[in-house]
């Protein structure tokens, strides 16, 4: 039984730990499996089931985790798929180099990184994951090798970036990285009254390449939008220090009533209230882009139901409106989301073909799994989200409808066709017709 | 050729294993220098470039079947040739086998044997002598806690890790009457989350991944424990199963 990050997903599984990339024999695992199919398993840090392929085969490729290369004068590294960024940037940051693009937490591979085509608090100026992959290696299930890149193969090569593991296994991933003098931030932290003063900040901050911003949902209706925004750039001189891994764990499922609506209200309007704005302050990466990285398995504070994740992206025109839309939608339904995160992406510089993020406006929800009424609420939001145009994000998600993701990831049909016949998820099973 | 002077270089007797691969890693960090010694090409190939890029002042491989008794000598020869006599040795290869198998099948029982016990003493005799000469130097066994008592569940594995143990401690004895400059450290995992173990139910508390154990190992080297449980409470549970009595013991499944 395998779950994913959300929780709200176990499915049944076979397992094949790969440790050597000559041992791989694809046809072989994907007979022993009851559905016939494989999917590569990194890190398990999807919500929903796009990282899960029940009853079938997940070939687990956290020990494929050398290094094949890395040119600390040009920032180019060339690792296997199964490598975490914590450890990229344990090695990388002392050298003076950062990835390009981090999310929300470093316990992801590479490989996931690029199958989800994942953004971080750069987006606007940086663009997604996929922009700073110079090339990769992909073994298909008829055993062919290929490399990847801009210049070869590259119909592929921008399929498999956000291509959900379909297109066959990653084996390796070059990478350029970032040039950094400090491993630190200057971080500034602002108070929004109300979502106006989003965008308000989001603009100022448009030559600040980090930004971020948290909302309280539980805000009333005239405070619709309040929160912290925050904006980064690493300094221009300190010490290069790789983080320390020191954290505590939760060490079981929370019985699921601790995180409820008056909780959750209260430790909202406090964090705010306690909050100044024009706050400078200098802190290490880890802190300002992973945060609940010190809280191990925090995804069990909501309880053994699990919660799901909802993130949006509304293109840039619609963005102001479809948020106060979402954002009234969770006030009147009362099952306000404990972290929601808001943040303006800019032009899409990958070249993933099904990627999430584009220009626009993206809000991330998460919310306790309560059953009926939680996927009602997601329900009424994806049609908010499909009314302004927007979509998404496949790695968050576990329930969107078929002709919701088909309609809003048109592309779908170029993936499906270089999809690798023996790669399928329970993700793509549920949103494309039978195949 | 002979290497050059530098920091000083660490030889990985199973260069492929995960335990080792862990460790070789630690090494690298460390910025020494490393060379693997094991049977397949690509993978040694693989696992050098990887201890290169994580820091080792060098990163090499030498080829040649650890289990074949008959060659050893030679091969010692050829990696002290090619990359001058290392500082440490560390002896980190070993098959678990199938339990029913190893049973039924007397030559699937020697080759168990001769790979953990018989080819490592040969392997440790080759080292001692080495280290004796240069007049410093330490080496590192990975026995197992399986050694410790004979029982049903593993006991093939158990008595070769178990003989291995005292084979190094009458090299240890040795040592220290040559003056105890050449030391050895007995390291003794306990279930390791390794390829070894992948046809075990792997939950629970008493599972420790690879990276564990050989940071758990590399302070143990460094701080001269000649004998180390890794993790640690692996002493005290192997103590109550030592000092369990026999009619206890055989109406347990252990």
């Amino acid at each position: 039984m395998i779950e994913s990050w959300g929780r709200a997903h176990r499915l049944e599984h076979q397992v094949s730990c790969l440790n050597w990339r000559d041992e791989l024999d694809l046809p072989t695992l994907a007979g022993a499996a009851a559905n016939g199919h494989v999917l590569p398993y990194g890190m398990g840090r999807s919500y929903g089931d796009s990282c899960l392929n029940g009853d079938g085969t997940l070939i687990q490729t956290g020990r494929l985790d050398r290094f094949l290369a890395a040119d600390w004068t040009r920032g180019v590294v060339k690792a296997e798929a199964g490598l975490t960024l914590d450890s990229l940037m344990q090695l990388s940051v002392p050298m003076g180099w950062f990835p390009m693009i981090v999310p929300g937490t470093k316990f992801v591979s590479l490989g996931g990184a690029v199958a989800n085509d994942i953004h971080g608090k750069n987006h606007h100026l940086s663009g997604s994951f996929g922009a700073s992959v110079q090339a990769l290696g992909l073994l298909r299930s008829d055993g062919t090798r290929l490399t990847l890149s801009r210049s070869e193969n590259q119909e592929l090569f921008s399929l498999t970036i956000g291509g959900l593991g379909l297109t066959g296994l990653i084996e390796w991933v070059e990478l350029k990285m970032l040039p950094i003098s400090s491993s630190e931030l200057e971080i500034q932290t602002f108070r929004l009254d109300h979502l106006d003063a989003f965008f308000e900040h989001s603009d100022d901050s448009a030559d600040w390449p980090y930004t971020v911003a948290w909302v309280d949902c539980f805000a009333p209706s005239r405070a619709l939008g309040r929160g912290l925004f925050s904006r980064g750039r690493f300094a221009e001189n300190g010490a290069l220090m790789a983080h320390r891994n020191r954290r505590v764990t939760v060490p079981l499922e929370m019985p699921s009533i601790a995180l409820n609506r008056y909780s959750m209200t209260a430790f909202n309007q406090l964090y705010w209230r306690l909050s100044k704005t024009g706050t400078s302050m200098r802190d290490g990466y880890d802190r300002f882009f992973f945060p609940l990285d010190t809280i191990g398995r925090w995804n069990r504070i909501y309880g053994k139901r699990g919660f799901y994740q909802h993130q949006s992206l509304l293109p840039p025109d619609d963005a102001r409106s479809g948020l106060r839309a979402l954002l009234e939608e969770i006030r009147q339904s009362g099952q306000g989301s404990f972290l929601a995160v808001l943040k303006n992406y800019g032009p899409e510089q990958s070249p993933g073909a099904l990627s999430f993020a584009g220009e626009g406006c993206s809000l991330a929800l998460d919310f306790a799994n309560t059953g009926r009424t939680t996927l009602d609420l997601l329900e009424r939001l994806d049609a908010i989200v499909a009314k302004f145009g927007g979509r998404l994000y496949p790695a968050k998600d576990g329930r969107m409808s078929g002709a919701f993701f088909r309609a809003s990831y048109p592309q779908w049909v170029e993936l499906e066709a270089a999809r690798d016949p023996l790669f399928s998820s329970t993700f793509w099973r549920r949103v494309t017709p039978a195949h | 050729m002979v290497a050059e002077a530098g920091p000083p270089s660490v030889l990985i007797l199973g260069g492929t294993s995960a335990i080792a691969g862990a460790y070789a890693r630690l090494c690298a960090q460390e910025g020494l220098r490393v060379v693997l010694v094991g049977r397949n090409k690509e993978r040694l190939e693989k696992a050098t470039a990887d201890l290169e890029v994580r820091g080792a002042a060098s990163a090499a491989f030498y080829l040649c079947d650890l289990a074949n008794t008959n060659r050893i000598a030679l091969s010692w020869e050829g990696i002290v040739k090619t990359h001058g006599a290392p500082s440490e040795v560390l002896l980190a290869y070993g098959v678990l086998g199938d339990l029913e198998r190893v049973k039924s099948d007397a030559d699937a029982l020697r080759e168990s044997l001769v790979t953990n016990f018989v080819s490592a003493a040969i392997w440790l005799e080759c080292a001692a002598k080495t280290l004796l000469d240069a007049g410093t130097g330490r080496i590192v066994v990975i026995g197992s806690v399986a050694g410790d008592r004979g029982r049903q569940s593993n006991y093939p594995y158990g008595a070769a890790k178990g003989g291995l143990e005292l084979y190094a401690q009458g090299l240890s004895h040795r040592f220290a009457l040559a003056g105890g400059r050449v030391t050895m450290h007995l390291i003794k995992p306990g279930f390791v989350d390794t390829p070894m173990t992948d046809g075990m139910a792997k939950n629970g508390p008493l599972w420790a991944s690879p990276d564990q154990v050989a940071g758990a190992m590399r302070r143990a080297v460094k701080a001269g424990r000649p004998v180390a449980y890794v993790p640690r409470f692996w002493q005290a549970v192997m103590m109550i199963i030592r000092a369990l009595p026999r009619f206890i013991l055989h109406k347990t499944g252990l």
